[in-house]
């Protein structure tokens, strides 16, 4: 299996084995600024980034920060 | 200066991110107001519609963040939006807020000490958005706030400073800096919450949406150096009659 599954923020998605959280970001286009992850309700920290590695199932819950009061 | 934890400001307004038109309006007028301190909110990304990368500009213009935990409910929430906040801005500031109704946006104040005593304890520098209640200003500071932040009406009301018999309370216990925090709707309002001796106050919907957002925001800044600037001169007491400011000398009697 090259491949794992994975759900970003309520949509499935493939993404390849071994994929960093810092991969998938890069993928995704977003900046690193601003942004804030949590996979299977625990926040990774942005120092565990580029060492975390996805795997299949992983329920991901992505952030930003936008205008508010 | 104000001093809020490790941070010192030259600017006593605080001013929100949110409801501008656009990017460069906002940006404008925050740096029109001369604010040191703005806050931002955060969402789950919206994987179809990009959002407006404001972040850049505001930390190009060397503003300090204060996210927000707008949405949480209960303190589980915020606490956990405080977390992300940390991450997502890379500051350990977060301005409490839980409010569970939509319809008045009034902060819980159980759900608030709760949480904010979890996150002081987390070395978090707590500022939380409270109804203006002296008890729960004290116990918030009890437990570790950097700061409290009552409300002088509804938020995005514009209604004023409608609290102020308890903002006086507030502001006369404290032992730390008081911020007053929604409701402020114009440069008046202002002005008089930092002539009852408020530290700071945080305006956002009064400028987001004036006719000229920069405009509003050079007023905002006047008003509130104004307000200080009272307060710090000691304003004149109240007295029910009149006291002449003229001599009463009676010269024209028998003319």
């Amino acid at each position: 299996m090259k491949e794992i599954t994975i759900v970003i923020n309520g949509q499935s998605q493939q993404v390849a084995k071994a994929t960093k959280v810092i991969d998938l970001l890069a993928a995704l286009g977003h900046a690193e600024q601003g942004m804030a992850l949590a996979i299977n309700q625990n926040i990774i920290s942005r120092s565990e980034w580029p060492d975390h590695v996805l795997q299949d199932g992983d329920d991901i819950a992505l952030f930003q920060a936008i205008a508010g009061g | 200066m104000l001093t809020i934890a490790d941070k010192t400001f030259s600017s006593r307004l605080f001013t929100g991110t949110g409801k501008f038109s656009d990017k460069k309006s906002m940006v404008d007028a925050l740096a029109a107001s001369g604010s040191q301190l703005v806050t931002m909110a955060l969402k789950r990304v919206d994987m179809q519609n990009r959002d407006d990368d404001i972040l850049a500009p505001l930390i190009a213009n060397g503003m300090n963040l204060l996210p927000n935990t707008s949405g949480a409910r209960t303190a589980k929430e915020a606490v956990f939006a405080a977390k992300l906040a940390r991450e997502a801005l890379q500051t350990n500031w977060v301005k409490l807020e839980i409010h569970p109704d939509p319809k008045y946006l009034l902060p819980d104040p159980i759900e608030t000490l709760t949480a904010a005593e979890e996150l002081a304890r987390e070395g978090f520098v707590v500022l939380p958005y409270v109804h203006a209640d002296p008890v729960l200003c004290k116990r918030l500071e009890e437990v570790g706030c950097a700061a409290v932040m009552p409300l002088g009406a509804p938020i995005g009301s514009n209604k004023g400073i409608r609290t102020q018999d308890f903002l006086e309370i507030i502001i006369e216990q404290a032992n730390v800096p008081v911020v007053v925090d929604a409701g402020i709707g114009s440069p008046s309002h202002a002005a008089l919450a930092m002539e009852l001796g408020a530290d700071a106050v945080l305006v956002n919907t009064a400028i987001a949406v004036a006719g000229d957002p920069v405009a509003m925001s050079r007023a905002f800044a006047m008003a509130v150096a104004s307000g200080r600037m009272a307060y710090e001169a000691g304003l004149a007491g109240q007295v029910q009659q009149a006291v002449a400011s003229s001599p009463l000398t009676a010269f024209l009697e028998g003319a």
